[in-house]
């Protein structure tokens, strides 16, 4: 992973606003595209997503570009899952006027597992083949609690450790755990006959 | 069937299927992503909205100052008027004596006269 080889940086970028450029271009751009879609799967929303990250980078930007190196991944990742939480925020109050104004429980609910399962016509089993387990994999994770969402795609798909989500969620590392567990066993329940 | 798996085999394949979806994003979006970033990076390099709000600042202060003077010239004119309001009601002289005021200052100024 591009993160990998990015830790070779441990220099202080505060005196050196020129090399601080190419390195936050080179940090932002390793990581991207992995936050893009993680900020897609948690909103189910392409615009938002892009929204989000754009926040994100903004405010990782403004504020720790001068932090030392080592502290940028959890860094951006604090500010990604402070933003994913105030769209979720949002959207609970989005929802609330979306039922004053006579939208039934039945219509928002359009994005379940079994629908998307059903609504192409092709089983589980031809959306992985057809390169689209993502999807299935997508719609499990959004039906996650937000904070398991969070301990899920932070420790599987960033690799971070449990003090690092820990830091990155602002919460203990026994929250972390917690969390973690619950949602992979949520998910493996979910995924039961969705996965090859 | 996940339930045959390890809980290892199975966060593996998770992350297997999110690696391989990330390298299948498509051109336009990574286009758009780079144009996020390049954004985000003229934010720290000073070339940001944020020179917009300086001489916005100033304009909105200098409003919030005439709007403050002027109330405050307001009130000054409003208390006077007020005061004169008082003396003239609660004068012992009567308000016969106000409204034919023109007529004894010329009658003032005729006996200083002759």
């Amino acid at each position: 992973m591009q993160y990998d080889v990015l830790r070779t940086y441990t220099t202080s970028t505060r005196e050196r606003p020129l090399e601080q450029r190419q390195e936050l271009d080179h940090f932002l751009g390793s990581v991207q595209k992995r936050a893009f879609r993680m900020a897609e799967i948690a909103t189910g929303n392409r615009e938002d997503a892009f929204d989000i990250l754009q926040d994100a980078m903004c405010r990782f930007v403004e504020k720790y570009s001068t932090r030392n190196f080592a502290e940028w991944m959890p860094l951006f990742h604090t500010v990604l899952q402070n933003r994913i939480r105030d769209w979720y925020r949002r959207e609970v109050v989005r929802n609330r006027f979306r039922v004053w104004f006579g939208q039934s429980a039945d219509e928002q609910d359009t994005n379940s597992l079994e629908n998307l399962a059903d609504g192409r016509g092709r089983s589980p089993e031809q959306q992985l083949q057809s390169r689209q387990g993502m999807e299935v994999l997508d719609q499990a994770i959004r039906q996650l609690p937000v904070r398991q969402q969070q301990a899920f795609m932070l420790r599987v798909f960033e690799g971070m450790d449990v003090t690092q989500t820990a830091k990155a969620m602002s919460c203990t590392t026994g929250s972390v755990k917690t969390h973690y567990s619950r949602a992979i066993h949520t998910l493996r329940e979910k995924l039961d006959g969705h996965w090859p | 069937m996940i339930g045959d798996k390890t809980e290892q085999q199975f966060i593996d394949e998770v992350k297997t299927v999110f690696d391989q979806n990330v390298e299948q994003i498509d051109a336009e979006t990574v286009s758009r992503l780079n144009n996020i970033r390049n954004i985000a990076l003229d934010t720290a390099t000073g070339k940001s909205r944020h020179w917009i709000l300086y001489p916005a600042g100033a304009f909105a202060a200098a409003g919030l100052a005439i709007i403050i003077f002027n109330v405050i010239q307001h009130d000054v004119s409003t208390a006077t008027i007020r005061a004169e309001d008082i003396e003239i009601i609660s004068a012992i002289d009567g308000l016969d004596f106000y409204e034919n005021l023109e007529f004894y200052r010329w009658l003032e100024e005729y006996e200083t006269s002759t």
